[in-house]
């Protein structure tokens, strides 16, 4: 026995596997990989008439405290203002909450959760009128 | 008793399927990183175009039911659903407990730059299990 034998095998470098594949492969995609869609979204916008000369910073600090205790009402939602959806008219307030959840459980809980949002509106915006409470989808 | 767990929950802006494709194929992902450039003159809310989603599911038994949500994490309120992929229906065979999944995010909604997070759900019949979450943040140059 030689020391030859117990020599390491020279190192080759690896052999690259083949690619026996087009690369636009859109057909095989097509069917392996799986297209997802987007569910539309969903808020809860809370549509207020304010009586003539309310004091804006009454309706202020009300609808901050409105939106504070919304949260409490459905805690899995959690409900939070969504600035772009809201409006402030002559007359008029629209606070739009957003869900941290979507599909059909959240949106089953949304129109549970509007009976408790509605009274929790007229306690809190005292003589104002709760014109809808709504949920919208986009 | 083994419940379903996901090993790889990786997102790449794409996949492709290596042909002959089969039962189990083989998957290119191109463009694996955290980091989404925006330009500077990019005005939000924008979009990704394609996210691809590659998912390996072990312990994988019948059929099971998957949700996907992207949220915005850096949000100026704190965190913002941005996204909502409802549920979809995958199956798997019998003896074939691991199996590899592309889940193709199209228009990706991104509202100002920061922290997202895409995660996968399971979702039960009242309920939901949180199987992975994935991050990638954004950036825009100045």
């Amino acid at each position: 026995m030689t020391q030859k034998n117990h020599r390491p095998p020279v190192r080759t470098p690896a052999v690259p596997l083949p690619v026996a594949f087009d690369r636009a492969s859109a057909g095989a995609d097509g069917v392996n990989i799986i297209a997802m869609t987007p569910a539309p979204r969903r808020w809860l916008h809370v549509t207020l008439g304010l009586p003539v000369g309310a004091d804006p910073a009454r309706a202020a600090l009300a609808a901050a405290w409105f939106a504070t205790r919304l949260r409490a009402i459905d805690k899995r939602l959690r409900l939070t203002v969504d600035r772009q959806r809201c409006a402030a008219t002559a007359g008029e307030l629209v606070l739009a909450f957003s869900p941290l959840r979507g599909g059909a459980l959240a949106a089953e809980w949304l129109e549970e959760a509007k009976p408790a949002v509605r009274d929790l509106a007229v306690a809190e915006f005292e003589g104002a009128e709760v014109k809808a409470v709504e949920v919208i989808s986009e | 008793m083994s419940r379903l767990t996901v090993q790889h929950w990786i997102a790449c802006l794409e996949a492709r399927v290596v042909p002959p494709v089969g039962v189990n194929n083989f998957y290119e992902l191109l463009g694996v990183g955290y980091v989404h450039t925006f330009a500077g003159d990019v005005e939000f809310p924008a979009v990704v175009p394609e996210l691809n989603m590659f998912a390996r599911f072990v312990n994988g038994k019948g059929v099971a039911q998957l949700e996907i949500e992207v949220f915005w994490l850096d949000a100026p309120e704190g965190e913002r659903l941005v996204n909502y992929y409802p549920p979809y229906q995958i199956t798997f065979r019998q003896n074939e407990p691991l199996r590899d999944f592309v889940f193709r995010l199209a228009n990706v909604p991104v509202c100002g730059t920061g922290r997202h997070s895409i995660c996968l759900y399971r979702s039960k019949r009242r309920d939901r299990v949180v199987l992975s979450s994935e991050y990638f943040s954004v950036v825009q140059l100045p």
